[in-house]
C-alpha cells in the first residue's frame, strides 16, 4: 500500500491507537490474579480486540471515505507549543504555586495567538502589544483568584509562591 | 382513620403560602443566580454548588433553606448549558449531549438561538419533572422498587447501545471508543473484589478516573489544541459580529423551539424516569434523550451540525431529573442521585425525616420543597433568557487568545477541585492530548465519556446479578423477568436503528462508485 494513502488514514491511525491501547492494558492485566475482577476487562479488551481486527481489514482494503487531510489545522507548530507549554504548566505550577506559573505560561500562548503580535513595524509597536496583553491576563487571574479563592472557596494548588 | 384528599389539600395550600413571601422569592433569586454561575463553570457541577450553599441555609428557616437548595439545584443543572454551546466544554456532566449541538449553532453564530431553546427546553423539563414530583411521586417510586441488579444491568446495556448512534456513520470507531472508556473505568481498586486494576504501580490511581476530569479533558482540551491551530476557528466571525436584536431571535427561536414539541415530550418523559432511578441521574438521562430524539427528530439525519432538536432534547431530559430525582428521596427516604443526598443531609440538619413521614409529620414543608423547584423553574427561566444572551454576546466579543488561556486555566481549576488532587490535573491534560487525537480519527470522545460513565455500573450490576442468581439459572435472571425483557427488546431495537442506517449508507455509496 503507497505510504502516502496510509498517510492520510484514519482507520490506519485509529487502528494504532487501539492497539497501543489494548497493549497497555494487555499487559498491566497480567497484574491482578483475582477471578472476578479479570472478567469484565477480559470481556472487553476481547471486543475491543475485534474492532482493531475490523479496522485493519478496513485499512487493507483502503475503503472510501476514510481518506482525508487528518491535520487540518493552519499553524502545527502552535498547537505544538501549546502541548510543551500545558506539559511545562502541570508539571511546575504545584511547586511554583498556581497563579505565578498561569501568569508566566500563559502570556506567551496568548501572544501567540495574537495576530498582531510580531507584525507591528516598530519594537515599541511590539512591547505596547506585549503589555496589554499581560495586564489583560493580570486582571483575568486577579477575577478568577477572587472568584475561585475567596468567594467560593474552592482550592487551588499552592507552591512556594501562590 | 383514613385522611382523603382534603388533608393533602390542605398541606398543599400550607406549603405554597408559606413559601411565597418576599424573603423566600429574593433568597430565591440569589442562590438560583449563584447556581447558575457554578453550573456554568467546568468542573463544577450541581453537587458542588449544592453543597457549597448548604451551609448557608443552617441558619434560614427549613421553607427557606430548602427553598434556597432548590434554587441552586434546578439553577446549577441548567448552568450547565452555557458553556457546553458557548465553549464546547459542559459545566456539568448533564450536559455533554447539548454540546454536540449547541456548540455547532454558536459556530454559525446561532448562540443566542440555542441559548433560548436550552433555556425553553429547560423550563419544561424541569416543570414537567417537578409536576411528576408534586402529582404521583408515591406510584413511580414503587416502581423503581422493582428494580433489582439485572434490570439495572440491562439498563446499563441500554445506555452502552447509545454508543452506535453517537458517532456520525462510523459504527466500529464510535463502538471502539465506547469500549476504551469501559476500560478506563476499571483504572482503580475494584469495588467487588478489591484488586487494583490498570493502576501502573502507582497508590495514586487508585481511585480510578473522576467523570468530571476526564470530561473535562475529552471536551475542553481539544477544543483549546484547535484554537491554537486555527486562531479565528471559534466562532464564525462573519455571522457572530452581527447577532442582530434578541428579540428577533427569541421569535426564530420560539418558532424552532415549538417544532420540537414530540422530542421534548419524549426527553421530558425519558429524563423523569431516569431522574426517578437511583444512581441514572442526568448524566445518563441527557444522552439516552439526545440518542432517542435523534430518531423520532424529522431533522434526526442533521444531529451534530447544530439543530434546535439536539440541544432541546438533553435540556429537557436533565431538567427533568431534578423534580423527578426528589421523588425516592421525599417518598421513600433513598436519595438516588449525589445532590438529593446533599439535600437530604440539609432535610436532617433541619429535622425532617425523608420518607413517608415526612409527608404524615411535616406536609406542609414537603409541599413547600415541592413547589419551591417550580418556582426555581420559573427563576431559572428568567435568568436563563437575561444572563445567557449577554453572556452569548460578551463570549463572541472576547479576543481568542483570551478566551484560549481562560478556558485552560478554568479546566485546571475545574479538575484540580474535585478531589483536591494533583494528578488529576495531570489525568485531565492526559485525556485531553488523547481526545484531540480521538477527534482527529474519528474515536467519538462521547462514546468514551459514556462508556466511562456506564462501566462501574455495568460491571458491579452484572457481577451482582451473578451472585443473586444462585439457586436459580443465569438465564432466568437476566432473562426472564419482564423489566428485564422489556430492557432487552428497547437495546436491541436502539442498536438495529443507527446500525441500519450505517448498511444502508454503505450501500448507496458503493452504488454511487460503481454508477
Amino acid at each position: 500500500m503507497p505510504m502516502k494513502k496510509l498517510r492520510n488514514n484514519k482507520d490506519f491511525f485509529a487502528a494504532l491507537i487501539i492497539f497501543a491501547i489494548c497493549a497497555i492494558f494487555g499487559l498491566q492485566m497480567l497484574n491482578i490474579k483475582n477471578e472476578t475482577d479479570i472478567k469484565f476487562p477480559t470481556f472487553v479488551l476481547i471486543a475491543l480486540g475485534v474492532m482493531l481486527l475490523i479496522l485493519v481489514v478496513r485499512v487493507i482494503a483502503v475503503r472510501p471515505g476514510t481518506q482525508g487531510k487528518i491535520f487540518a489545522e493552519a499553524r502545527l507548530l502552535n498547537v505544538a507549543i501549546g502541548v510543551a507549554a500545558i506539559i511545562v504548566f502541570v508539571a511546575v505550577y504545584s511547586r511554583v504555586g498556581f497563579f505565578t506559573t498561569a501568569f508566566l505560561i500563559l502570556n506567551p500562548l496568548s501572544l501567540l495567538l495574537d495576530p498582531n503580535f510580531g507584525k507591528a513595524q516598530t519594537p515599541k509597536g511590539n512591547a505596547i502589544v506585549a503589555l496589554k496583553t499581560m495586564g489583560v491576563n493580570l486582571v483575568i487571574l486577579a477575577v478568577i483568584y477572587v472568584a475561585f479563592h475567596i468567594f467560593l472557596n474552592v482550592p487551588t494548588p499552592k507552591g512556594i509562591l501562590i | 382513620m383514613t385522611r382523603g384528599p382534603p388533608y393533602w389539600e390542605g398541606y398543599m395550600l400550607a406549603g405554597l403560602q408559606a413559601l411565597l413571601t418576599i424573603e423566600n422569592l429574593l433568597t430565591m433569586i440569589v442562590m438560583s443566580t449563584i447556581g447558575l454561575i457554578i453550573g456554568a463553570l467546568p468542573g463544577l457541577s450541581a453537587v458542588i454548588a449544592v453543597a457549597l450553599m448548604l451551609p448557608f441555609t443552617f441558619s434560614m428557616s427549613p421553607v427557606t433553606g430548602l427553598a434556597a437548595l432548590a434554587a441552586v439545584y434546578m439553577a446549577a443543572v441548567y448552568g450547565g448549558c452555557f458553556t457546553a454551546i458557548l465553549i464546547n466544554t459542559p459545566g456539568t456532566p448533564g450536559s455533554i449531549a447539548t454540546a454536540l449541538d449547541g456548540y455547532p449553532m454558536c459556530k454559525h453564530g446561532e448562540g443566542i438561538k440555542a441559548i433560548i431553546g436550552a433555556t425553553l427546553a429547560s423550563t419544561v423539563g424541569g416543570l414537567v419533572g417537578c409536576m411528576f414530583l408534586l402529582l404521583i411521586a408515591p406510584p413511580l417510586a414503587q416502581i423503581t422498587l422493582k428494580f433489582g441488579p439485572p434490570e439495572y444491568f440491562w439498563l446499563t446495556i441500554f445506555g452502552l447501545t447509545i454508543m452506535a448512534s453517537l458517532g456520525e456513520g462510523n459504527i466500529v470507531k464510535t463502538l471502539a471508543g465506547g469500549l476504551i472508556g469501559l476500560l478506563i473505568s476499571c483504572i482503580g481498586i475494584s469495588t467487588m473484589g478489591g484488586a487494583q486494576r490498570f493502576t501502573f504501580g502507582t497508590y495514586r490511581l487508585q481511585g480510578g478516573v473522576d467523570l468530571t476530569v476526564a470530561m473535562i479533558g475529552l471536551f475542553c482540551m481539544p477544543e483549546i489544541l484547535s484554537m491554537l491551530g486555527n486562531p479565528g476557528s471559534l466562532y464564525d466571525k462573519s455571522k457572530t459580529t452581527h447577532i442582530g436584536s434578541v428579540r428577533s431571535k427569541w421569535r426564530e427561536s420560539w418558532h424552532e423551539f415549538c417544532q420540537c414539541k414530540a422530542v421534548v415530550a419524549l426527553s421530558s418523559l425519558i429524563g423523569t424516569v431516569c431522574g426517578v432511578l437511583p444512581g441514572a441521574g442526568g448524566t445518563i438521562a441527557n444522552v439516552i434523550a439526545y440518542n432517542e430524539a435523534k430518531k423520532i427528530s424529522p431533522r434526526g439525519k442533521e444531529f451534530g451540525t447544530g439543530v434546535m432538536d439536539g440541544v432541546a432534547a438533553p435540556e429537557t431530559a436533565n431538567n427533568a431529573t431534578v423534580g423527578a430525582g426528589m421523588i425516592p428521596t421525599l417518598t421513600l427516604g433513598i436519595p438516588g442521585t449525589p445532590v438529593a443526598a446533599v439535600i437530604y443531609g440539609a432535610m436532617l440538619m433541619h429535622g425532617l425525616q425523608p420518607g413517608l413521614e415526612l409527608f404524615e409529620k411535616s406536609g406542609d414543608i414537603a409541599y413547600s420543597m415541592i413547589f419551591a423547584f417550580i418556582v426555581a423553574t420559573f427563576i431559572m427561566l428568567a435568568e436563563g433568557l437575561s444572563i445567557g444572551t449577554t453572556l452569548y454576546k460578551i463570549v463572541c466579543r472576547i479576543p481568542m487568545k483570551y478566551l484560549t488561556t481562560t478556558v485552560l486555566l478554568l479546566a485546571i481549576i475545574g479538575s484540580f477541585s474535585v478531589r483536591n488532587n494533583v494528578l488529576d490535573v495531570a489525568i485531565m491534560v492526559v485525556m485531553g492530548f488523547l481526545g484531540y487525537l480521538f477527534k482527529k480519527f474519528d474515536l467519538t470522545p462521547s462514546a468514551v465519556v459514556l462508556g466511562l460513565i456506564l462501566g462501574n455500573l455495568c460491571e458491579n450490576t452484572f457481577i451482582r446479578s451473578l451472585l443473586v442468581s444462585r439457586g436459580s439459572s443465569i438465564f432466568q435472571t437476566f432473562f426472564c423477568r419482564p423489566i428485564c425483557v422489556a430492557l432487552i427488546l428497547v437495546s436491541l431495537f436502539s442498536f438495529a436503528v443507527p446500525l441500519r442506517s450505517a448498511i444502508k449508507k454503505m450501500r448507496t455509496r458503493k452504488a454511487e462508485q460503481e454508477g
